[in-house]
């Protein structure tokens, strides 16, 4: 298995971090006392902006969730067929090469799922087999690349599309006061990406699927997550999440390479889910990296924030965009709710 | 403004309850970060909802000097205390 190509979309609507600040200023200042509080949570998560789903100014009129929701279906839509149409065309292939199609999301919801609207959007092949895939979380990304790697090491044959989209934006709640909340909304924000990945008998130019891991963390359910309320997604995010990845990554990370007869020193392309700073700094000191080995990672988070699943798909473009030497490892690393971590084994 | 200790000490309880699922009642001799079980984010919701509830600003300073339940209610009492008239 390989994967040809990555694509990637945004809603048009980009804002830099001190204009979403001015607008969350307005719109708690009537609830906190110390607004230079809020001013600074957002700011230690070093997001420089992010592209919204919709002009911010239609945000206070969506209400309800299911106001929320439709606004989710109908942008998913077209960033989402706009990620797999780039997807495709850097694969130089059409959508009536596509055999499978995955769509992972954690931010809305539609029955018919995005995957089936696009099926008709994009006059995709009505044999394409299709799997949604909801509440994976950040780890999506990585799961889902390894979830379709299994799917081609079955059909050799095939072409195996994965689109993730993420309109975090449309999540937020305006009544949640808590920390985990005023967090989230300093630093998560929307995009899509795809991927096109192929069979063995399909020979690309890109990187081979080498091997992937799965590895579950038990009893750690409150760690990440969402609560649903009457309003809709209520973010869980806990304080554990930099403690989880400093107790188990790093010898996950070496147990499966191990498993590959390779180490840590054998990588030359990390490609790891940004999460947050204090998430990245944890990665590293667990995997005894420095800023420049995760440089792709936090320059992702800097200029689009974290795109939960997507965002892990944004840094593998990137590394698409400047492949290391022939033979050169990569491995893509993500973690989410559960908890758990995904990785993936690649090799130029 | 003078605030009395046991209106801060209701204050404080009625935060650590509603916010932090602190069941019972607290006394000043009560490590803070032990008995609230206080992570960074539980540190910074009790700071955030007892800057919200008695209307003052927390520095660094006053954070890092709150060993126990005592020492906070003596900061409280201190900023209500000094606090300017148009915030009150």
């Amino acid at each position: 298995m390989q994967i040809a190509a990555v694509g990637k979309a945004f809603p048009p609507h980009y804002y830099d971090q001190d204009t979403l600040l001015a607008a969350f200023r307005e719109v708690w200042g009537q609830r906190h006392f110390n607004l230079d509080r809020l001013e600074a949570i957002h700011r230690n998560v070093l997001v420089g902006g992010r592209h919204l789903a919709l002009p911010l100014e239609e945000y206070h009129a969506l209400g309800t969730w299911g106001k929320a929701n439709d606004a989710w279906i109908r942008v998913a839509r077209e960033v989402g067929a706009q990620a797999v149409c780039a997807a495709l065309d850097g694969a130089h292939l059409s959508v009536a090469d596509v055999d499978a199609l995955t769509f992972v999301t954690v931010t809305g919801v539609s029955t018919p799922s995005i995957d089936a609207l696009l099926m008709n959007r994009l006059h995709l092949p009505a044999r394409v087999r299709r799997t949604p895939v909801f509440g994976l979380g950040c780890v999506a990304g990585a799961a889902g690349l390894a979830r379709v790697a299994d799917y081609l090491r079955a059909y050799p044959d095939h072409v195996g599309v994965l689109l993730s989209v993420e309109l975090c934006s449309l999540t937020v709640q305006r009544e949640d006061l808590s920390v985990p909340n005023l967090i989230a909304t300093g630093l998560f924000g929307d995009g899509a990406a795809a991927v096109v990945l192929v069979g063995a008998n399909r020979p690309c130019a890109g990187p081979r699927i080498v091997a992937t891991r799965s590895v579950f963390y038990p009893g750690t359910e409150r760690v990440m997550g969402w609560d649903i309320s009457e309003s809709g997604f209520r973010v869980v995010l806990s304080a554990d999440v930099p403690n989880v990845v400093l107790e188990h990554l790093g010898g996950d990370v070496d147990a499966f390479l191990q498993d590959q007869g390779l180490a840590k020193g054998d990588i030359t392309r990390w490609i790891s889910h940004p999460g947050g700073p204090k998430v990245l700094q944890a990665m590293q000191q667990a995997l005894g990296l420095s800023d420049a080995d995760l440089e792709a990672s936090w320059r992702s988070l800097r200029e689009v924030g974290n795109l939960s699943s997507a965002s892990v798909l944004m840094v593998l473009e990137d590394a698409m965009s400047r492949p290391p030497a022939k033979g050169s490892h990569g491995l893509v690393v993500a973690m989410g709710p559960g908890f758990c971590a995904e990785l993936v084994l690649l090799q130029w | 403004m003078v605030i009395g200790e046991a209106d801060v000490l209701a204050g404080v309880e009625e935060v650590a309850r509603r916010h932090l699922d602190w069941p019972g009642p607290l006394t000043r001799d009560m490590p803070l970060v032990e008995t609230l079980g206080l992570d960074s984010v539980r540190q910074l919701t009790l700071v955030i909802e007892i800057e919200d509830r008695f209307r003052i600003r927390l520095d660094d300073q006053d954070e890092a000097s709150l060993a126990t339940v005592g020492d906070l209610l003596d900061v409280i009492g201190r900023k209500v205390a000094a606090r300017a008239p148009h915030d009150r």
